[in-house]
């Protein structure tokens, strides 16, 4: 949400003291709404060609709970910086005004920069070639999914890879690489929001829904980052 | 007959002289440090915990190439007032010893020896931290940034530490009561108002909290999940019971805590949602501390009563020591 020049102006007068002494958080505990959260893909390339896959965060991996959350928020920060790669082909790149291209690019340079930082270090880390990390959606199923479809509230189908590159029509569910997990027959449709959560308790057959390149949004903050 | 002017009306002296009389009373009142000390020792003990954390993944965190190297981590904040030196380090050594200097100072907060020096000590070196480790961060480390910010302003340290043991020792007693525990303790109890208020209101904002499935959407998050609560969902009016109580306690604590009627039902509230936070929904250290937070509302003679009565259990069932 954009500050109202009033507030942006006590704002500028207290940044100082406020940046300094660490107060510049506001305090959006699962608001405005409990969201999906944001988990990193990870392919890294060795020097023989073998690919490996992992998953952040991890339970199993991250240990204590301290640790396993400062991973978990390294992921949703990715995710806040996102900015996905316009496309060329339909246009969105030269629709964009000058201000809103420049803003993109800077953006987009940031966003470039910190998952060039993370993949540097996975791949030192794991003594890779190379690390490539794309960011994932985890939806979150709705009692019907959860009760009468008997989904598990980790089923692979819940997780969406979100498209970095331009998406071509007709592209479907980017299921990530790091499950080894067998997949169901039919992916669930991959909502960029939750539908409502006591629908009609009738289980229904679950639609598709092509996946769509994500749209310009405004930088936020208000992410579920408790 | 014309009316008394301003200056000359008595009732409106009165008011003011009450207004400036409570308010001396709410800011200046000499208060006892006892539940400051309580606070003490579990913010220092959280400090000296998360600086475990990170000596634990150094070289992940800090190191070279860390998950967010320094480099990066200037460039996120060109155009803030963000700074810290640990940008610039990233030899292991220095940064092993910035590490235990940082438990230290934070033992030395918990157990009292130094609090005067201590408790600065470990709000500069974790507000450092703070500020390299940008996006990795999140309540817990705003909630004892806040603690240690505030209990070094007094003299918190005058009881339950080992400086008071020591002083004790050599002989040396003093009211403890100051003027300083009365500013942290309101400037921590106003802060926490404030925390909660926004808090409520960006949750206002959100669908799910009106329409009562907010609790749900919780539950059902797996990265946060500790312990399985999809149960609750097979009752929608419980779900939509629990979350409308939590944002109407969210929102109006800033106005429930301070009645003395509401304050008891507002700190159980607020034990059971932190509470809920630290056993459910994965984070036992920002639940822990969000609940040590609200002691700032008990008062002193309360938390001297229960430390008393927590002390005579304790040597009632500690094993007798044999006389010589």
């Amino acid at each position: 949400m954009p500050s109202a020049p009033d507030a942006a102006i006590v704002r500028t007068g207290l940044a100082p003291y406020i940046d300094m002494a660490y107060l510049h958080h506001g305090y959006f505990f699962f608001a405005p709404n409990p969201g999906p959260s944001h988990l990193m893909d990870i392919q890294l390339t060795y020097e023989d060609g073998n690919v490996r896959h992992l998953r952040l965060p991890d339970h199993q991996a991250q240990w204590p709970r301290l640790l396993y959350h400062r991973h978990f928020m390294l992921s949703e920060f990715l995710y806040q910086l996102y900015r996905p790669a316009l496309s060329t082909e339909n246009g969105d790149a030269t629709q964009l005004d000058p201000a809103m291209r420049e803003a993109w690019y800077r953006e987009r340079k940031l966003f470039e920069r910190v998952r060039g930082s993370m993949e540097q270090h996975l791949a030192t880390r794991y003594g890779a070639k190379k690390a490539e990390i794309q960011l994932m959606e985890h939806r979150l199923p709705n009692a019907v999914e959860v009760f009468d479809q008997k989904i598990a509230i980790n089923d692979e189908r819940l997780y969406m890879l979100l498209p970095d590159q331009p998406q071509s029509p007709g592209d479907g569910a980017n299921l990530p690489q790091s499950f080894n997990a067998p997949r169901g027959n039919m992916p669930l449709p991959p909502l960029t929001s939750p539908g409502p959560v006591f629908p009609n308790r009738n289980p229904s057959t679950p639609g598709t829904e092509s996946v769509k390149p994500p749209a310009l949004r405004e930088p936020t903050v208000e992410e579920v980052r408790p | 007959m014309s009316s008394p002017s301003l200056p000359d009306n008595p009732s409106l002296r009165r008011w003011f002289a009450d207004l400036v009389a409570s308010w001396n009373q709410f800011w200046f009142q000499p208060t006892a440090p006892h539940t400051l000390a309580v606070i003490r020792i579990f913010g220092g003990a959280m400090i000296a915990y998360v600086h475990v954390i990170w000596l634990s993944q150094l070289q992940d965190f800090f190191g070279a190439n860390a998950w967010v190297d320094g480099v990066t981590s200037r460039q996120l904040h060109e155009n803030d007032f963000i700074r810290s030196y640990l940008t610039y380090v990233t030899n292991p050594s220095v940064l092993t010893i910035h590490q235990l200097l940082a438990i230290a100072a934070g033992v030395m907060m918990c157990i009292g020896y130094k609090t005067r020096l201590a408790i600065p000590l470990a709000w500069f070196l974790t507000l450092m931290v703070c500020h390299r480790q940008t996006g990795a961060l999140f309540g817990l480390d705003q909630v004892v940034m806040m603690i240690a910010m505030y209990l070094m302003l007094c003299p918190c340290g005058a009881v339950y530490s080992l400086d008071a043991y020591l002083k004790k020792r050599a002989g040396e007693t003093g009211d403890t009561d100051s003027i300083a525990c009365n500013i942290s303790t309101r400037l921590l109890q106003v802060h926490l108002s404030i925390i909660y208020l926004f808090g409520g209101l960006s949750k206002l904002r959100g669908d799910f909290w009106w329409e009562g499935s907010a609790m749900w959407w919780s539950v059902v998050n797996y990265e946060y999940q500790s312990l399985d609560m999809t149960w609750l969902g097979r009752s929608p009016l419980a779900i939509a019971l629990l979350t409308h109580i939590t944002i109407f306690w969210e929102t109006f604590y800033v106005a429930t805590i301070w009645p003395r009627l509401t304050r008891p039902i507002t700190l159980a509230m607020a034990v059971c949602v932190h509470g809920g936070i630290a056993l459910f929904l994965g984070m036992p250290t920002f639940g822990f501390m969000m609940i040590v937070a609200n002691l700032c509302f008990i008062q002193p003679s309360t938390t001297r009563a229960w430390v008393a009565w927590l002390g005579s259990r304790w040597q009632r069932n500690s094993p007798a020591v044999p006389s010589r």
